[in-house]
């Protein structure tokens, strides 16, 4: 498994863990209360019950206690059951019957599909108390709140853990484009490096493998020079200004003579520095793409810039590639970092790139400002 | 173009009778001039090609060794013209080690692959086994009135059997695949003799000493300071 996966899978698993203790956290004490509190009410309602029996008891000559005894069948009881005797004799019984438990104790009992809080009680001469209240609402409360709660803590761990893999996803792909980029001129430099080591080259063959190391450097310095202007672009603060078009096109014009320029308007509102690097790498691409003097042509009118050459065109997809390298991902296509580095640019002026292209007739970058 | 009349005369200089053909396929000239210098350097013939189309219209009018397929071309991939070429071992090179899964998943004896960027050395040494898997190493290596056997392993001088140990033979054979090109004493320990750890590379020295001895070849095997050692055809 790649280091990657690894981590991002490490990560999941940390945020699946914090989330579910946060919520146990939360869930656990609001459990605890509610069962306390439905014991408390219990406690004391059978206590209020217990006292007005001892009190009706106390005055009554024991034989005929059984039949006082039934005045409780009327009591108010607030929804419990409960059951008065002595010995193996039930004097009266609000049904259904509560559980028979140990003396003195309360419990939890499943009874019947319902979840029965049982409280044993004596009285003075031996007179027992057994209550039970239904509080299988409430327990099925607390069942579906933990339910609910288990389900939102796996519903945001999924949304989490999709985000992350899209962020993650979005901050390698350049570094992987990157990689890639770099392995040619190392290979080139590495090579001829180790021809001038360890070979005897004429002094004609040794200039040639310096002229080699020397041009993949440069290239190298080419490569750091754009990603610099990549992470410029996305983090340094946009800054529009007027630009004179017809002063760009004379920059760029220095940099490639093959260039023909058709200018359609003087100035625009744009960040000078980096629409100079997006219609540089557009016109080097054209240049690379076209035969050795063939010309390249700028046309600029308000709201738009387009580059056009007759130069070997792309295919397809390659097409597809350079339209929208964030998603496209085939490895067979030598993608470099000039293409997805003018597309945020473009998006940096509000403006969208667009390529068109026809196989061994040329190909048109087309920059529209929206805005 | 200047790169290919300088290969043109290192080759005709080479008093070697049999060589590999070998076809380049890589769209980077740089890389591509790169191999077949090196190829050159220990007897190889290299064709260059640095489009599919290119490659393909070579192999239909001629036959090779062995052939060199970079992955990613501008045209088409290493993959489809291996599969047109089907029947030539050939060796991949790859920029990307998700590609290395793919050629792995090849399976064919004769085939390998090697990642950008990778050593001249090691990519002479997988052309080296991989022509000794398909039969189509040289078999024979002459210089002067010095013949080495590849296939038998024995040295003759003037037709006379000369007596080498095995270790002295292995490292004659290290260092006449890859003339012209110097190797360090520690590639020359692990090619030769299998030893990879570091130190005690003085027993090179001692066994080239004695090669130089026993075979007359004082010049041809130059030593490089403080690096290692070199079979020159021309000292």
């Amino acid at each position: 498994m790649k280091l990657r996966q690894k981590s991002y899978l490490l990560t999941v698993l940390l945020i699946t863990l914090v989330l579910h203790a946060s919520v146990l956290f939360v869930l656990l004490p609001n459990i605890r209360m509610t069962v306390s509190s439905a014991e408390a009410r219990a406690l004391g309602e059978e206590k209020a019950l217990a006292l007005a029996a001892d009190r009706l008891f106390e005055d009554v000559a024991v034989e005929d206690r059984p039949i006082y005894a039934r005045a409780f069948s009327i009591y108010d009881s607030g929804g419990a059951t409960f059951a008065i005797g002595s010995g193996d004799a039930t004097w009266v019984l609000v049904e259904p019957a509560p559980p028979v438990i140990e003396t003195g104790r309360i419990r939890w009992i499943e009874q019947d599909g319902r979840t029965l809080l049982t409280i044993a009680d004596t009285l003075s001469d031996g007179i027992w108390l057994r209550y039970a209240l239904d509080e299988t609402a409430t327990i099925r409360r607390l069942k579906w709140q933990s339910i609910g709660a288990a389900l939102l803590c796996t519903a945001l761990t999924a949304a989490i853990a999709a985000a992350l893999y899209i962020i993650q996803e979005r901050v390698y792909r350049p570094i992987d484009r990157l990689a890639h980029e770099l392995r040619t001129p190392l290979t080139v430099i590495r090579g001829y490096g180790e021809l001038l080591e360890r070979t005897k080259l004429t002094p004609e063959q040794q200039h040639t493998a310096a002229g080699y190391i020397v041009a993949e450097s440069e290239r190298l310095g080419e490569i750091s020079q754009k990603l610099l202007t990549m992470s410029d672009a996305r983090t340094r603060a946009y800054r529009p200004e007027r630009v004179d078009l017809h002063a760009i096109a004379a920059h760029l014009k220095n940099t490639y003579p093959t260039l023909n320029c058709e200018i359609g308007c003087d100035t625009m509102t744009a960040d000078r520095a980096l629409l100079l690097s997006m219609l540089g790498n557009l016109i080097g691409n054209a240049v690379k793409a076209s035969a050795a003097g063939s010309p390249v042509q700028m046309r600029i009118e308000p709201g738009m810039i387009e580059i056009t050459d007759r130069g070997r065109g792309m295919n397809a997809q390659h097409l597809a590639y350079v339209n929208d390298p964030s998603h496209a991902r085939n490895p067979s296509i030598r993608s470099g970092l000039g293409v997805p580095l003018c597309h945020e640019i473009a998006a940096l002026h509000g403006a969208t790139l667009r390529f068109t292209s026809v196989e061994g007739e040329g190909t048109t970058a087309t920059v529209l400002f929206t805005s | 173009m200047k790169m290919r009349s300088m290969i043109i005369r290192v080759s005709k200089a080479k008093p070697v009778t049999t060589m590999a053909r070998i076809l380049i396929l890589e769209d980077e000239r740089a890389i591509n001039d790169l191999i077949a210098l090196n190829l050159n350097m220990v007897g190889h013939t290299p064709v260059q090609a640095f489009t599919g189309k290119e490659a393909l219209a070579l192999a239909a009018h001629e036959s090779f060794d062995l052939l060199l397929l970079d992955v990613m071309l501008p045209d088409t991939d290493g993959f489809s013209v291996y599969e047109k070429l089907k029947g030539t071992p050939a060796i991949f090179l790859t920029a990307l080690s998700e590609t290395a899964d793919k050629v792995k998943g090849f399976e064919r004896g004769a085939d390998d692959y090697i990642v950008k960027p990778f050593e001249m050395t090691e990519l002479l040494l997988r052309i080296e086994a991989v022509l000794r898997r398909t039969q189509r190493s040289e078999e024979h290596y002459r210089l002067g009135s010095m013949d080495i056997d590849f296939v038998a392993k024995s040295v003759t001088i003037d037709g006379k059997p000369v007596d080498l140990t095995m270790q002295e033979y292995a490292l004659l054979e290290v260092l006449v695949k890859n003339r012209n090109i110097a190797l360090s004493r520690q590639k020359l320990m692990k090619e030769a003799w299998d030893i990879s750890f570091m130190g005690e590379s003085r027993t090179v020295d001692v066994h080239v000493q004695r090669l130089r001895k026993k075979l007359g070849l004082g010049d041809h095997i130059a030593t490089l300071y403080r690096f290692g050692y070199r079979f020159e055809e021309q000292p």
